[in-house]
């Protein structure tokens, strides 16, 4: 069997993901001899833009128009395109004020009023293009990375948590951090992954790996109004990490 | 008169997003541009209205790289703006996830972006079987620095243990045992890292400019200090915005920083040993002094080496912290309060800056964040002025090439620079 032919793509993000590939330190070498990697621009130079793939990764979401032509090409040429990271798969940090105008967001940062220049609010890939398969978390677990990876090299989907992280952390004995200490945990509508790895900490969950499937959002927020946090803050750690996520949406439409 | 044209679309093997262009008539550079395209995700705007205890967690976002400097120098800022003094030990295990971080970085950029240039390759996977035995080195070293890391911050990447005024979690006494013994085990790795990084054949080009870093009495700073540069700079961290300022740059998303009315300057490892040499432990100088490494340094390319020396000290720094280390569990209680607060950090690639205006509520009113990128922007872009004229009568391709060398010997961080 040939090698599979792989790109890793950014769109735009903190390239965490690529990190956290280049962190799988005792796999690494053996993914360098079991794949083809044919474009990689922040580890290689002499890139293939052209060539068809077996399987691309992208990190990073897309607020930019050129992005969106560049997605649509890797589309094009790949047999299997994954979205890499919280950003990718849901539209990450980058979507957390999208309900306000980018003129006015441009203007905070570079001051002067009348700076032109393209920029969209950020959307995650699968708006533009069809996502095969996703691997959330900001950044993305590198067990679910490897195995995502072993699974695709053999021709498998792979197969991830459909629980929240509230489950792990149940599991892992900790002391629940929203309802003993009345704390802002998005573990129950959080999609697993990370073995509660904040709440195992002793830190509220954030919400970075996106929303769990049927995810009770109105009830999350009751939860947190009854605790006294206003819907400003709630809303604000809601969009957090998977602003643009229907689930979110669609409770932010209702209210 | 001749001509001659480089143009680079996508530089490749740093972070971030950049082209080069470059117009030569005769010998000289007439038009010269480092257009950093990488999209702006506004973190600044985003900031704006958040409570200050979500602002670490959201900026160490900004970078995959030194999402832990972002994160404690953001913490610190909020910090000295609520007029909070973190214990001892918050300070010193801060300290230890910097270093530890820094190391990780620099190997990163040693190995994978930089080394592939001197051996004519695109990289890794096409240097792995000729450099096995180096690029196993390399993962053994990156695996103990972000073990540590993950040890005190709870993840590698973005950590999440590290809030303000301590750290919700501390590792265990075995834990940092076997980190300690963990780090004894690469000492002699990093001794080689320093020879085969002396080895590359760096470029002969020099070009002296102002270097700034932050420096303390009684060690080598990573996180706190006052800002020093080579041409007499000596300022308070606070001070920051009265000597410095940003520009825009109309070809490029990132700005540019520079001290009021003075030239460009440079921040990062090269910056760093040639204002605090003497800081270093005797085993470091004397490698140093070994590979031919000599004060001051004028050549940029030389930034490269100076991390591997970095990389020496960060693991000896880190295992002599250990050796010591008896950790407690706080009280980690404050009190909200408005205030404006500015912090400085070593980030890997040099100076970051933060800093936060807080209202009474604990909500922030304003934001503002400087990189090591944006320090360096402009210093890059004269030296690739004066490499071109130094090289003219090179062929086109070569001094791309050479170009390409430069700016990667910065390990310029783009995604950061933009923000
Ligand atoms: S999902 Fe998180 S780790 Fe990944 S690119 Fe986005 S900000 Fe970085
Ligand atoms: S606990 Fe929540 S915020 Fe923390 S890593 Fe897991 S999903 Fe992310």
């Amino acid at each position: 069997m040939s090698k599979p032919k792989i790109g890793i793509f950014g769109m735009t993000g903190c390239a965490g993901e690529q990190i956290v590939i280049l962190n799988c330190e005792d796999e690494l070498m053996d993914i360098l001899k079991l794949l083809d990697i044919r474009s990689f621009h922040t580890a290689m130079s002499k890139n293939d833009e052209k060539c068809s793939l077996d399987i691309a990764f992208v990190e990073g979401a897309l607020v930019h128009p050129e992005e969106e032509i560049s997605l649509k090409e890797i589309r094009k040429r790949s047999r299997l395109l994954i979205a890499l990271g919280t950003c990718a798969v849901w539209g990450g940090v980058a979507a957390m004020k999208n309900e306000v105008s980018r003129q006015r967001l441009k203007d905070i940062v570079y001051g002067s009023p009348g700076r032109i220049f393209k920029s969209i609010p950020a959307q995650p890939l699968h708006s533009l293009v069809k996502v095969d398969f996703s691997i959330s978390g900001c950044p993305i677990e590198k067990e679910q990375f490897l195995q995502a990876v072993a699974s695709l090299v053999h021709g498998d989907i792979p197969v991830l948590p459909k629980y929240a992280v509230c489950t792990e952390c149940k599991i892992n004995e900790n002391t629940c951090l929203l309802l003993e200490k009345s704390e802002l945990c998005l573990g129950p509508i959080t999609i697993a992954g990370c073995n509660a790895r904040c709440a195992n900490c002793g830190i509220p969950c954030s919400g970075c790996r996106g929303p769990v499937e049927e995810a009770n959002i109105a009830s999350e927020v009751e939860i947190l109004e009854e605790r006294g946090f206003t819907l400003r803050d709630i809303y604000n750690q809601l969009r957090t990490f998977a602003g643009p996520a229907e689930a979110i949406q669609t409770h932010l439409a209702k209210r | 008169m001749s001509e001659k044209d480089i143009f680079i679309d996508y530089l490749a093997r740093v972070e971030g997003e950049t082209a080069i262009k470059i117009n030569i008539k005769g010998n000289k550079p007439q038009e010269l541009k480092l257009n950093i395209f990488e999209p702006p995700r506004f973190f600044e705007g985003f900031l704006v209205g958040r409570k200050y205890y979500e602002v670490p967690d959201i900026v160490s976002r900004i970078c995959g790289i030194c999402p832990v400097s972002h994160m404690t120098t953001a913490l610190r800022a909020i910090e000295k703006a609520m007029g909070i003094n973190p214990s001892q030990q918050t300070r010193i295990l801060r300290r230890l996830m910097a270093l530890s971080q820094m190391v990780s970085s620099h190997l990163i950029h040693l190995y994978m972006l930089a080394m592939p240039d001197y051996h004519g390759y695109s990289g890794a996977q096409e240097m792995l079987p000729e450099f096995a035995e180096e690029l196993s080195r390399l993962m053994r070293m990156k695996k103990v620095m972000n073990d540590l890391t993950a040890a005190i911050g709870g993840r590698a990447s973005h950590p999440v243990s590290a809030v303000v005024n301590g750290f919700t979690d501390l590792p265990s006494s075995q834990e940092l045992e076997r980190r300690q013994r963990d780090l004894e085990k690469i000492e002699t790795d990093a001794v080689k890292t320093v020879r085969m990084v002396s080895e590359f054949s760096i470029p002969d080009f020099c070009r002296k400019t102002e270097y700034v870093a932050l420096k303390a009495a009684n060690r080598y700073a990573m996180i706190e200090g006052n800002i020093v540069s080579s041409a007499g700079l000596e300022i308070p961290e606070q001070d920051y915005d009265k000597y410095f300022e940003e520009q825009e740059v109309s070809y490029s998303m990132a700005k540019r920083a520079r001290v009021k009315d003075r030239n460009s300057l440079m921040v990062g490892a090269l910056a760093r040993l040639n204002l605090k040499f003497d800081q270093l432990p005797p085993s470091v100088k004397k490698l140093a002094k070994e590979v031919g490494f000599k004060l001051p340094d004028y050549n940029p390319f030389h930034n490269n080496l100076a991390q591997s020396l970095e990389i020496f000290y960060g693991i000896q720094e880190c295992r002599q912290i250990l050796e010591n280390l008896k950790l407690s569990l706080e009280n980690n209680n404050y009190r909200v309060r408005a205030g404006e607060g500015a912090a400085f950090s070593e980030a890997p690639r040099g100076l970051l800056y933060h800093r936060y205006t807080i209202n009474a509520r604990g909500v922030i009113e304003k934001a503002n964040i400087v990189t090591p990128t944006v320090h360096n922007f402009a210093n890059i872009e004269e030296d690739l002025h004066h490499l071109v004229i130094q090289n003219s009568d090179l062929p086109t391709a070569k001094i791309a090439l050479l170009c390409e060398m430069l700016v990667r010997a910065y390990d310029p961080c783009f995604s950061c620079s933009v923000h």
